[in-house]
Protein backbone atom coordinates (compact mmCIF):
# COMPACT_ATOMS: atom_id res chain seq x y z
CA UNK A 1 0.00 0.00 0.00
CA UNK A 2 1.35 3.18 -1.14
CA UNK A 3 1.32 5.46 2.49
CA UNK A 4 0.29 8.59 0.15
CA UNK A 5 -2.30 7.35 -2.16
CA UNK A 6 -5.42 8.78 -0.93
CA UNK A 7 -8.48 7.19 0.01
CA UNK A 8 -10.79 9.98 -0.81
CA UNK A 9 -10.81 12.77 -3.30
CA UNK A 10 -12.63 16.63 -2.57
CA UNK A 11 -12.59 18.29 -5.55
CA UNK A 12 -13.73 22.27 -4.59
CA UNK A 13 -12.41 23.47 -8.03
CA UNK A 14 -14.10 26.71 -8.59
CA UNK A 15 -15.12 27.08 -5.28
CA UNK A 16 -14.38 30.05 -3.27
CA UNK A 17 -13.61 30.61 0.22
CA UNK A 18 -14.95 29.46 3.05
CA UNK A 19 -16.27 26.68 0.42
CA UNK A 20 -12.81 24.87 0.52
CA UNK A 21 -12.15 24.64 4.50
CA UNK A 22 -15.68 23.86 5.45
CA UNK A 23 -15.91 21.16 2.36
CA UNK A 24 -12.35 19.81 3.56
CA UNK A 25 -13.37 19.74 7.49
CA UNK A 26 -16.63 17.46 6.11
CA UNK A 27 -14.58 14.94 3.91
CA UNK A 28 -12.03 13.97 6.58
CA UNK A 29 -14.43 12.69 8.83
CA UNK A 30 -14.91 10.42 5.88
CA UNK A 31 -11.40 9.27 5.83
CA UNK A 32 -10.11 6.80 8.45
CA UNK A 33 -7.42 7.92 10.84
CA UNK A 34 -4.07 7.55 9.28
CA UNK A 35 -5.75 7.79 5.69
CA UNK A 36 -4.94 10.30 3.13
CA UNK A 37 -7.73 13.03 1.67
CA UNK A 38 -6.47 14.37 -1.59
CA UNK A 39 -8.07 18.61 -1.78
CA UNK A 40 -8.03 19.74 -5.31
CA UNK A 41 -8.98 23.43 -5.05
CA UNK A 42 -8.42 27.09 -7.10
CA UNK A 43 -9.00 29.72 -4.43
CA UNK A 44 -6.12 31.28 -4.22
CA UNK A 45 -6.57 31.46 -0.59
CA UNK A 46 -6.86 28.02 -0.10
CA UNK A 47 -3.08 27.38 0.57
CA UNK A 48 -2.85 29.42 3.95
CA UNK A 49 -6.52 28.99 4.95
CA UNK A 50 -5.78 24.97 4.84
CA UNK A 51 -2.63 25.43 6.60
CA UNK A 52 -4.56 27.31 8.66
CA UNK A 53 -7.01 24.66 9.38
CA UNK A 54 -4.26 22.00 9.99
CA UNK A 55 -2.80 23.87 12.42
CA UNK A 56 -6.11 24.52 14.28
CA UNK A 57 -7.22 20.96 14.13
CA UNK A 58 -3.96 19.06 13.91
CA UNK A 59 -5.08 16.93 10.62
CA UNK A 60 -1.63 16.70 8.56
CA UNK A 61 -0.23 18.80 5.23
CA UNK A 62 1.84 15.34 3.92
CA UNK A 63 2.03 17.53 0.40
CA UNK A 64 1.30 20.56 -1.56
CA UNK A 65 1.62 20.75 -4.86
CA UNK A 66 0.20 22.97 -7.96
CA UNK A 67 -0.34 22.54 -11.41
CA UNK A 68 -0.95 24.66 -14.18
CA UNK A 69 -2.13 28.26 -14.76
CA UNK A 70 -5.22 30.39 -15.12
CA UNK A 71 -6.59 28.91 -13.44
CA UNK A 72 -3.79 27.32 -11.37
CA UNK A 73 -4.98 23.79 -9.24
CA UNK A 74 -3.74 24.15 -5.39
CA UNK A 75 -3.69 20.07 -4.68
CA UNK A 76 -3.07 19.02 -0.87
CA UNK A 77 -2.87 15.44 0.63
CA UNK A 78 -3.78 15.96 4.15
CA UNK A 79 -3.89 12.76 7.04
CA UNK A 80 -6.32 12.66 9.21
CA UNK A 81 -4.62 12.38 12.44
CA UNK A 82 -7.46 11.82 14.80
CA UNK B 1 -3.46 30.47 25.13
CA UNK B 2 -5.60 29.90 22.12
CA UNK B 3 -9.38 31.15 22.27
CA UNK B 4 -11.82 28.06 21.75
CA UNK B 5 -14.72 30.01 21.56
CA UNK B 6 -15.79 32.88 18.67
CA UNK B 7 -18.44 35.04 19.20
CA UNK B 8 -19.78 37.49 16.66
CA UNK B 9 -22.26 40.16 16.98
CA UNK B 10 -23.91 40.86 13.28
CA UNK B 11 -25.56 44.16 13.50
CA UNK B 12 -26.03 44.57 9.41
CA UNK B 13 -29.17 43.93 7.98
CA UNK B 14 -27.40 43.64 4.65
CA UNK B 15 -25.97 40.75 2.84
CA UNK B 16 -22.96 42.13 3.04
CA UNK B 17 -23.22 42.58 6.76
CA UNK B 18 -24.45 38.85 7.11
CA UNK B 19 -22.08 37.11 4.79
CA UNK B 20 -18.75 38.02 6.37
CA UNK B 21 -20.63 36.66 10.07
CA UNK B 22 -21.64 33.24 9.06
CA UNK B 23 -18.18 32.82 6.87
CA UNK B 24 -16.33 33.26 9.69
CA UNK B 25 -18.68 31.15 12.30
CA UNK B 26 -18.50 28.17 10.03
CA UNK B 27 -15.10 28.64 9.44
CA UNK B 28 -14.72 28.27 13.45
CA UNK B 29 -16.76 24.93 13.72
CA UNK B 30 -14.41 23.61 10.59
CA UNK B 31 -11.60 24.68 12.74
CA UNK B 32 -12.67 22.94 15.83
CA UNK B 33 -14.06 25.95 17.82
CA UNK B 34 -17.68 26.54 18.79
CA UNK B 35 -19.25 29.57 17.65
CA UNK B 36 -21.84 31.53 18.40
CA UNK B 37 -23.78 34.68 16.20
CA UNK B 38 -25.62 37.44 18.31
CA UNK B 39 -27.67 38.41 15.88
CA UNK B 40 -29.43 42.21 16.49
CA UNK B 41 -30.67 45.17 14.88
CA UNK B 42 -30.43 44.68 11.04
CA UNK B 43 -29.14 41.66 11.39
CA UNK B 44 -32.19 40.25 12.89
CA UNK B 45 -34.17 40.60 9.78
CA UNK B 46 -32.20 37.19 8.45
CA UNK B 47 -33.78 35.18 11.61
CA UNK B 48 -37.27 37.02 10.74
CA UNK B 49 -40.06 35.01 9.16
CA UNK B 50 -40.61 36.62 5.77
CA UNK B 51 -37.97 38.93 6.08
CA UNK B 52 -34.92 36.88 5.63
CA UNK B 53 -35.55 35.90 2.23
CA UNK B 54 -35.86 39.68 1.14
CA UNK B 55 -31.92 40.52 2.43
CA UNK B 56 -29.98 42.71 0.20
CA UNK B 57 -26.56 43.74 -0.47
CA UNK B 58 -25.78 47.53 0.96
CA UNK B 59 -26.08 50.15 -1.38
CA UNK B 60 -22.02 50.93 -0.97
CA UNK B 61 -21.48 47.24 -2.41
CA UNK B 62 -22.94 48.53 -5.92
CA UNK B 63 -24.27 45.21 -6.92
CA UNK B 64 -28.40 44.13 -7.01
CA UNK B 65 -29.38 40.92 -4.65
CA UNK B 66 -29.60 39.16 -8.01
CA UNK B 67 -26.33 40.01 -9.24
CA UNK B 68 -24.83 39.14 -5.72
CA UNK B 69 -26.49 35.84 -5.65
CA UNK B 70 -25.23 35.20 -9.10
CA UNK B 71 -21.55 35.62 -8.53
CA UNK B 72 -22.17 34.04 -5.50
CA UNK B 73 -23.14 31.13 -6.71
CA UNK B 74 -20.36 31.18 -9.20
CA UNK B 75 -18.20 29.97 -6.25
CA UNK B 76 -20.69 27.75 -4.37
CA UNK B 77 -21.76 29.87 -1.92
CA UNK B 78 -25.14 29.11 -0.65
CA UNK B 79 -27.76 31.85 -0.28
CA UNK B 80 -27.87 33.89 2.94
CA UNK B 81 -30.86 31.66 4.55
CA UNK B 82 -29.64 28.49 2.82
CA UNK B 83 -25.72 29.44 4.74
CA UNK B 84 -27.49 30.11 8.09
CA UNK B 85 -29.08 26.61 7.47
CA UNK B 86 -25.80 25.27 7.28
CA UNK B 87 -24.10 27.38 9.93
CA UNK B 88 -27.17 25.76 12.62
CA UNK B 89 -26.51 21.94 10.94
CA UNK B 90 -23.10 22.59 11.78
CA UNK B 91 -23.63 23.65 15.23
CA UNK B 92 -22.86 27.24 15.43
CA UNK B 93 -25.56 28.35 17.94
CA UNK B 94 -28.07 30.68 17.22
CA UNK B 95 -28.40 33.56 19.47
CA UNK B 96 -31.32 36.42 18.84
CA UNK B 97 -31.38 39.83 20.11
CA UNK B 98 -34.30 40.79 22.86
CA UNK B 99 -34.20 44.44 22.30
CA UNK B 100 -34.68 44.45 18.95
CA UNK B 101 -37.44 41.59 18.84
CA UNK B 102 -39.34 44.39 21.30
CA UNK B 103 -38.57 47.44 18.96
CA UNK B 104 -40.20 45.51 16.23
CA UNK B 105 -43.11 44.07 17.95
CA UNK B 106 -41.85 40.31 17.04
CA UNK B 107 -42.59 37.33 19.00
CA UNK B 108 -40.61 34.14 19.03
CA UNK B 109 -43.32 32.65 16.39
CA UNK B 110 -42.12 35.11 13.81
CA UNK B 111 -38.42 33.78 14.29
CA UNK B 112 -37.23 31.23 11.73
CA UNK B 113 -36.14 27.51 13.92
CA UNK B 114 -32.74 28.08 13.37
CA UNK B 115 -32.72 30.59 16.87
CA UNK B 116 -31.19 28.74 19.74
CA UNK B 117 -32.55 31.11 22.60
CA UNK B 118 -33.60 34.90 22.59
CA UNK B 119 -31.00 37.05 24.74
CA UNK B 120 -30.09 40.41 25.92
CA UNK B 121 -27.31 42.81 26.91
CA UNK B 122 -26.37 40.86 30.06
CA UNK B 123 -26.22 37.21 28.63
CA UNK B 124 -24.29 38.43 25.73
CA UNK B 125 -21.30 40.37 27.90
CA UNK B 126 -20.97 37.55 29.91
CA UNK B 127 -20.31 35.08 27.11
CA UNK B 128 -18.24 37.64 25.85
CA UNK B 129 -16.48 38.09 29.28
CA UNK B 130 -15.28 34.84 29.12
CA UNK B 131 -11.46 34.70 28.50
CA UNK B 132 -11.41 31.91 26.11
CA UNK B 133 -13.75 33.70 23.87
CA UNK B 134 -13.12 35.67 21.05
CA UNK B 135 -15.85 38.57 20.42
CA UNK B 136 -15.77 40.59 17.15
CA UNK B 137 -18.71 43.00 15.79
CA UNK B 138 -19.41 42.87 12.32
Amino acid sequence: MNAKRPSLTLDVRGEMCPIPVLKTSKAIERVSVGDILEVLATDPASKPDLEAWSRMTGHKIMEFSTEGSSPTVYRFLIQRTK
Amino acid sequence: MQKNRLLIVASRGTADGLYPALILATTAVAQGKEAHIYFTFGGMKLLTKGLAETVSPSVDLGLSREDLEKLLAKGGMPKLVDMLKTAKQMGVKIHACSPTMNLFGLKQEDLVDVVDDVMGASSFLEMASDPQTLAIFI
